[in-house]
C-alpha cells in the first residue's frame, strides 16, 4: 500500500476503477466522525411514579411474556402492586407518552394484573445478608410497612407497631372495599411479613408505646398518619346523624353498615369526601357532595369522582355549608351558601367566597364530613420539630433527632397512597445509609427524560387503550363489590406491547437490522448490543431509527 | 414453444430465459405489466431471482449497480419518468462497466402529463454509455433481451432494450418463446471479471484524477465500437442457434431505391406496408430499419444511404433547439460521404400520434416532391 502505482500507458489503464490491491486494511470505520452508543432515558412514567417504578422495565418483561420476571421486577420497586393497581391516582398514565399519540398506556391495570398474578403464581426469590440491626416501625399504614419491606429485604429485622387491631392503616380503614377488597390488601401485608417484618396490633403509639420505648432500635421510623378529623366551624356539627369522614368510613368496614337515612349530605372535595359518598350509596341512601370550590379544584382522585357521578351522586359545587339544621336533636337539613373564586391563597389556588344573599337549604337525614385530617402529633416528645401541623423532616424523611425517620401522612401531608409508599420507601434507603454510616445521594438519577419528540412513532401502529372492566352501575348500589375487575394475560400483554419503553432499550433490533455494515450484534452472554468499531462508518441511522430513543450519537474524538 | 403473447409478456419471459438472478424494478405505465409478469414468475419459483421492491426508478437501478457489482445477472424495466430519474445512475452503470440489461417501454416525456408513445425518453439517454436497441415486434423484443446480455456481458457496457409503449407493450403477438435450454446453450451463466467479494475487498469507482479519467473515457468508447462487432457476432449466433436474425440494422427493398425511409421502432412494420405498395408502383421507395441507435452503426448507414438520392428519416422525438435525433445522426454519417444525398428530417408521431400509412406516404411524397429539404424539420400531420 506504500507503492506508488504510476500508469504510464493507456493499455494500463483500467477499464473501471478499481483498487489494484485489497482494501482489507481500509476498515470502513476509520471513515467515522460520529459513533453511535446506547443510552438510558428516564421515561415521563417513571420520573412521574411516586414510588420511583421504572415501569418499561417490568412491562418489557410482561409484553416477552416473562410475567415472573416482571413481578419480580415490580416487587423490587413496591410492596403493593396490587394495591396501587387499585387504588394508585397514577400519575405516570397522565405523563405517558402515548397520549401523545393515541392514549395513554393503561399502566394502572397493568400493574394490578402483575400484582394479581404474582399474588397466585408469583415465585418469590429471597436472596440477601441477613442482619443484627433492630428497626421499629410505627404505624402499619401504607408508608410505615413500605419502610418496612424494603429494610427486611435489606437483612434488617424490622418490628412495626399498630394501635389499631388490623394493619394497614388508610388503606384498611380509610379505602372502601369496593375500591380494595380487603382480601388483596391482607394478601400483600402476608407478603410484607413474609420478608421478615414483624408487626404486632393494639399497641398505640403515644398511649401504649412511647419513643423511649424504642431505644432498643438502632433505628425508628414514625408513620402515624393522619386521622384527627378537621370540623367546619359551622353550627350543628353535633347533632345526630352528623358523622366524621373517617369514622363513618372505618364503620363502614368494621361492617357496622352504620344506618343513615334516607338522604345524605357530604361535605368535602378530598378523596375521603367521595369514598363516603360512594359508601353511603351503597348503603342505600341518596348522596349530594357540597364543595366549596369548582369540579377542576377537587383533591379526590378525578376517575374516582367520575365513577361517583356516573353512580348517581349529585354534586353542588362553589356551595359551602353554613349550618347544620336540627329537628328533635337530629339533622333535618343543610343551610348553605353558594361560593365564587376570591384571591389566590398560599396553596395557589382561588380562596371561595361567599355570595350574598345567596343562601339555600337542602333536606338531609346525615351529613359526613370530610373536610380533611390532619396528623395527631400530640404524644410526639417536644424535641422533636414539627412544621405546620406535620413532623419536620427532610427529602430523605430524616427528623431532627439522629436515628428517628417519619413519613406518610404525619410528616408529608400529601395524602395519595402512592407518596405515602414513595415517603416509607425513602427513608428505608436513607435508614439503611444511616445504619452504614454512608452519606445519601441526591435522589434525582440525573438521567434526562424521554419527551415525546424522542419517539420514533414510524414504529408504533395506532392501537387503542385496553378498557378494563366494571361493574354496570344499576348494580353497584347496596353492596360492596369491587368496581373494577381484572384483565386476562393475553389482554395485559397485548397492552404492555404499546409501551413505547421511551428511552429504554428493550432489544428490539432494529438498530442491528439497519445497520449498513453490518457492525451491529447481540451478545448473548451479555445481554446487550455491541457495536463493532471497526467497521461502524458512523453513518447515524441506527441512532436516527431508534423507535425510543435509547442511542445517541457522539462526536468520535480521534485526536484524544 | 409458440404463444400469443403482450409486448411485456415477451420481455419478462427474455428476462427469465436469460435467468437473472436480481431484479429491483419500480412499475410505472405502460411497464407495470413487465414487473408483475416477473414477480409472478418469482413467487411462483419459475424463476428463481431476488426481486426486490424499490422505493423509486433511482433506488431501482442503484440497486442493479449493487447486484450487478456482486456479480448478479441483472434486470430492470421501466418507462419516460422512470427512466429519467435514474439518469445519474444510468452513468454511473455504464462508467462501473456493468452488464446490465434493462427493458424501456418508450412513453412520451412530462409535463404535461402524457403516457402515450415516443422515442424522447430513451433517445434523450443517449450519451449515459449505454447500447440501445429499438424492436419492432414482439419476437424480437423476446430475443433482444436474449441477445442484450450476450453483447452487454462480451463488452462490459449496459444495454437498453426499447419497445413502443402500448403499441407492442400491450399488443398481443404469436411469439415463439425458445425453450430455455436452448437458451442456456446461448446464453451461458455470467462470470464477471471483477466483483464485489468479501474474501477479497476491493474499492471500487474511486476518483480517477486527471491523467487516466480521459483514458477511461476512451476504453468505454472502444468498446462501444467493440460492441457494433459483437452485435453483430452474437445476432448471427442468434440466428444459427434459433433461426431469427435482425442485424444492427435491416434493409428493405433498398435496391436501386430513389428514396429511402429510415424507421425505427414500430414505424418500420408500417413502413414495410408502404414501400411494398410503391414497389407495386414500380416507385423505387425502399427502407431501412435502425434497430442499433448506441453504438451508432455509422459505417454501414453510410454505406446503404449514400446511393439514395433522398433519405426521408421518421423520427418519433424531437432534440428542442436542434431537429429529430436519428436525422443529426444520419446527417452526420453522411458528412462528406453523400454529397449526392438529401436529408428530410420528419417529425411525426409525438405523444401516441398513430403514424399510419397515409402518415408515411405523406412523408414520401414530400420528399418526392422537392429536390431538396427546405429546413432540417418537417413536421407531419401537425394541426395547420
Amino acid at each position: 500500500m506504500e507503492e506508488k502505482i504510476v500508469i504510464k500507458n493507456f493499455k494500463d489503464v483500467p477499464i473501471l476503477s478499481i483498487s489494484l490491491q485489497s482494501t482489507l486494511w481500509n476498515k470502513t470505520g476509520a471513515w467515522r466522525y460520529l459513533r453511535p452508543a446506547y443510552i438510558s432515558l428516564k421515561a415521563p412514567c417513571f420520573k412521574a411514579c411516586p414510588i420511583g417504578q421504572d415501569i418499561p422495565f417490568y412491562l418489557t418483561s410482561l409484553s416477552d411474556g416473562n410475567l415472573n420476571e416482571a413481578w419480580q421486577k415490580i416487587l423490587e420497586a413496591n410492596p403493593f402492586p396490587s394495591v396501587c393497581g387499585r387504588v394508585c391516582h397514577h400519575p405516570c398514565e397522565k405523563e405517558c407518552n402515548r397520549r401523545e399519540y393515541d392514549e395513554a398506556l393503561a399502566i394502572n391495570s397493568l400493574e394490578r394484573f402483575l400484582g394479581d398474578w404474582g399474588m397466585k403464581k408469583g415465585k418469590i426469590e429471597r436472596t440477601g445478608e441477613k442482619r443484627n440491626e433492630k428497626i421499629a416501625v410505627v404505624g402499619s399504614g401504607p408508608a410505615g410497612l413500605s419502610c418496612a419491606y424494603f429494610l427486611a429485604r435489606k437483612g434488617c429485622r424490622v418490628k412495626v407497631f399498630e394501635g389499631m387491631n388490623e394493619p394497614g392503616g388508610m388503606l384498611r380503614y380509610g379505602i372502601p372495599e369496593y375500591r380494595l377488597p380487603r382480601k388483596i390488601l391482607n394478601k400483600e401485608i402476608e407478603r410484607i411479613e413474609s420478608f421478615g417484618v414483624e408487626i404486632e396490633t393494639g399497641k398505640k403509639f403515644g398511649n401504649d408505646l412511647g419513643l423511649e420505648d424504642l431505644k432498643p432500635y438502632a433505628a425508628v421510623f414514625l408513620a402515624t398518619g393522619a386521622h384527627a378529623e378537621q370540623k367546619p366551624k359551622i353550627s350543628g356539627i353535633d347533632l345526630k346523624g352528623v358523622w366524621p369522614g373517617l369514622h363513618f368510613l372505618s364503620e363502614v368496614h368494621s361492617k357496622k353498615r352504620p344506618s343513615l337515612g334516607k338522604k345524605i349530605i357530604v361535605i368535602g372535595g378530598g378523596n375521603t369526601a367521595i369514598d363516603s359518598a360512594r359508601a353511603a350509596l351503597r348503603l342505600g341512601s341518596k348522596v349530594t357532595v357540597i364543595y366549596r370550590r369548582a369540579k377542576e379544584d377537587m383533591p379526590a382522585i378525578a376517575a374516582e369522582v367520575e365513577e361517583a357521578v356516573k353512580e348517581g351522586i349529585e354534586f353542588l359545587f362553589k356551595a359551602a355549608p353554613v349550618s347544620i339544621l336540627g329537628k328533635n336533636g337530629k339533622v333535618h337539613a343543610v343551610e348553605g351558601i353558594r361560593t365564587k373564586p376570591g384571591k389566590v391563597d398560599e396553596s395557589g389556588r382561588k380562596t371561595p367566597v361567599a355570595i350574598k344573599g345567596s343562601n339555600f337549604s337542602l333536606r338531609a337525614d346525615g351529613v359526613i364530613l370530610a373536610v380533611g385530617e390532619r396528623a395527631d402529633l400530640s404524644f410526639l416528645p417536644a424535641e422533636l420539630k414539627t412544621k405546620n401541623g406535620l413532623i419536620s423532616i427532610d427529602p430523605w424523611g430524616r427528623t431532627n433527632l439522629a436515628g428517628i425517620f417519619a413519613g406518610g401522612d404525619a410528616a408529608t401531608g400529601q395524602g395519595y397512597v402512592s407518596q405515602a409508599i414513595a415517603s416509607g420507601k425513602k427513608a428505608a434507603m436513607a435508614i439503611d445509609r444511616y445504619l452504614r454510616k454512608e452519606g445519601l445521594d441526591s435522589q434525582e438519577n440525573g438521567l434526562e427524560v424521554a419527551g415525546f419528540e424522542k419517539i420514533n412513532l414510524d414504529y408504533f401502529p395506532r392501537a387503542s387503550r385496553l378498557q378494563a372492566p366494571s361493574l354496570p352501575l344499576k348494580t353497584r348500589a347496596g353492596r360492596f363489590k369491587e368496581v373494577h375487575g381484572g384483565i386476562a394475560g393475553v389482554k395485559a400483554r397485548k397492552e404492555a406491547e404499546r409501551c413505547f419503553s421511551c428511552g429504554n432499550c428493550i432489544h428490539c433490533n432494529v438498530c442491528l437490522v439497519v445497520c449498513p455494515d453490518v457492525a451491529i450484534s447481540f451478545q448473548e452472554n451479555e445481554n446487550r448490543y455491541a457495536i463493532d468499531f471497526d467497521h461502524c462508518k458512523g453513518c447515524g441511522i441506527c441512532a436516527v431509527e431508534c423507535p425510543r430513543c435509547a442511542m445517541t450519537l457522539e462526536e468520535e474524538k480521534w485526536n484524544e | 414453444m409458440e404463444r400469443v403473447i403482450s409486448g411485456n409478456e415477451a420481455v419478462a419471459h427474455g428476462a427469465m430465459l436469460s435467468r437473472v438472478q436480481v431484479i429491483p424494478a419500480y412499475p410505472i405505465s405502460p411497464q407495470t405489466t413487465i414487473v408483475e409478469a416477473l414477480s409472478d414468475f418469482c413467487a411462483s419459483g419459475r424463476l428463481k431471482a431476488d426481486f426486490v421492491r424499490v422505493e423509486s426508478e433511482h433506488s431501482a437501478m442503484a440497486c442493479c449497480i449493487g447486484a450487478a457489482s456482486a456479480g448478479a445477472r441483472t434486470f430492470t424495466a421501466t418507462s419516460a419518468q422512470g427512466l429519467a430519474l435514474m439518469h445519474e445512475l444510468l452513468h454511473w452503470a455504464a462508467g462501473s462497466r456493468l452488464p446490465i440489461v434493462m427493458a424501456n417501454v418508450n412513453r412520451a416525456m412530462s409535463a404535461p402529463w402524457t403516457m402515450w408513445c415516443d422515442q424522447g425518453d430513451s433517445l434523450s439517454q443517449r450519451d449515459t454509455g449505454w447500447l440501445q436497441f429499438y424492436c419492432e415486434d414482439n419476437q424480437e423484443v423476446l430475443d433482444s433481451i436474449i441477445m442484450a446480455y450476450r453483447i452487454s456481458e462480451k463488452v462490459l457496457l449496459p444495454s437498453m432494450v426499447c419497445l413502443d409503449g402500448f403499441i407492442l407493450s400491450h399488443t398481443y403477438e404469436q411469439v415463439e418463446i425458445p425453450d430455455i435450454s436452448e437458451v442456456d446453450q446461448y446464453l451461458p451463466s455470467y462470470t464477471p471479471q471483477y466483483k464485489l467479494d468479501v474474501e477479497d475487498p476491493h474499492s471500487f469507482n474511486a476518483a480517477f484524477l486527471p491523467d487516466i479519467y480521459m483514458e477511461q473515457r476512451m476504453k468505454m468508447q472502444e468498446s462501444m465500437e467493440e460492441a457494433k462487432i459483437v452485435a453483430r457476432e452474437v445476432d448471427k449466433e442468434f440466428g444459427q442457434a434459433f433461426g431469427r436474425s435482425y442485424g444492427m440494422m435491416e434493409e428493405y427493398r433498398v435496391e436501386d431505391a430513389d428514396i429511402l425511409l429510415v424507421t425505427t421502432g414500430t414505424v418500420t412494420g408500417t413502413a414495410r406496408v408502404v414501400v411494398d405498395e410503391y414497389r407495386r408502383k414500380e416507385e423505387k421507395v425502399g427502407l431501412l430499419k435502425m434497430k442499433m441507435f448506441r453504438p451508432f452503426p455509422t459505417e454501414e448507414v453510410r454505406r446503404v444511404l449514400q446511393q439514395a438520392r433522398k433519405v426521408a428519416v421518421v423520427d418519433r422525438n424531437i432534440s428542442f433547439g436542434s431537429t429529430g435525433i436519428f436525422a443529426q445522426e444520419i446527417r452526420s454519417a453522411l458528412h462528406h460521404h453523400g454529397e449526392g444525398t438529401s436529408v428530410f428530417g420528419f417529425i411525426a408521431g409525438l405523444g401516441g400520434r398513430d403514424v399510419t400509412p397515409a402518415v408515411l406516404k405523406e412523408i414520401v411524397e414530400y420528399a418526392k416532391g422537392k429536390e431538396a429539404p427546405e429546413g432540417d424539420i418537417a413536421w407531419i400531420g401537425a394541426k395547420p
